[in-house]
């Protein structure tokens, strides 16, 4: 299997395999680390995610602890009337952030 | 500068942030810990830059909450989901005053959407929900945060932003 890798990546000497095969590893687990997570995707749109039970062990946990909120029953019903609606589109602000 | 986003580590140096605005100052020294760890009602995240990865130069806290169906007005069940409205409140977002206008406020709600997406992803989120304060409403309303009616009138204004936004600002090419 090494052979043929390194045959497809033209690759000649083990340590440049090596050097490489470690180079990818160290920026999963950097990405994982920090939560992302880590697709492959097709010109059509199609992904497909890369998971490996050993980069989860890095992988933060996101659960997010919750809480109580207090609302004035007019906020309830602001908050009743936005989320009941179709969805505003995204400012190009917001465009920007996601795509950074 | 490399500046990087993770949660809040207890050897990191929180009390020398300073984002101007004693509150939130306070709430990152004295009580973001304990919040997260111990008592687990909000993390914390935190900007810091990789050569010197323990001084705080922003950061933002994140919690979920719901609110429970019928406490919505009746004329609004038809168009909500039958069940408990979950929600991702964005608690705090602070900069420190050293580091502002270089685009840290918008990295750090950067990565508070893409938790949210990933929280939601996980296990269901309709909306984020942020207290703000009034001179920063119009900063959040770039981002397409809805200011909800029916608050004091002074003191912070509760603002909205619909997850199914952020997914569509994500599909956008």
């Amino acid at each position: 299997m090494v052979r043929g890798l390194k045959r497809e990546l033209q690759l000649s000497s083990n340590t440049d395999f090596l050097s490489d095969a470690v180079a990818l590893f160290r920026w999963a687990v950097g990405e994982r680390k920090r939560g992302y997570r880590i697709f492959s995707e097709a010109t059509t749109g199609e992904r497909k995610e890369l998971v490996l039970p050993r980069l989860e062990r890095v992988a933060p946990e996101l659960a997010l602890p919750r809480v109580e909120i207090s609302w004035t029953p007019r906020e309830m019903e602001s908050l009743a009337e936005l989320a009941s609606k179709e969805p505003g589109p995204p400012t190009e602000t917001l465009l920007q952030a996601m795509r950074g | 500068m490399a500046v990087l986003i993770r949660r809040l580590e207890e050897p990191d140096q929180v009390e020398l942030f300073d984002c101007g605005d004693e509150p939130l100052n306070n709430y990152l020294d004295r009580h973001a810990w304990a919040n997260q760890q111990k008592i687990s009602i909000g993390v914390t995240y935190v900007a810091i830059d990789e050569g010197a990865p323990r001084i705080v130069l922003g950061y933002f806290t994140l919690a979920t909450a719901s609110v429970p169906r019928d406490a919505f007005p009746k004329k609004y069940a038809r168009g909500l989901p039958p069940y408990d409205l979950p929600l991702i409140l964005l608690a705090r977002l602070a900069v420190d005053r050293r580091f502002s206008g270089k685009g840290l406020g918008h990295a750090l709600i950067s990565e508070a959407f893409k938790i949210a997406l990933r929280v939601a992803d996980d296990v269901g989120c309709r909306c984020i929900i942020a207290d703000v304060y009034r001179d920063r409403i119009d900063w959040y309303a770039r981002y397409g945060f809805v200011a909800l009616e029916g608050g004091a009138p002074s003191g912070p204004q509760r603002m909205f932003l619909d997850i199914r936004t952020l997914r569509m600002a994500l599909k956008q090419p």
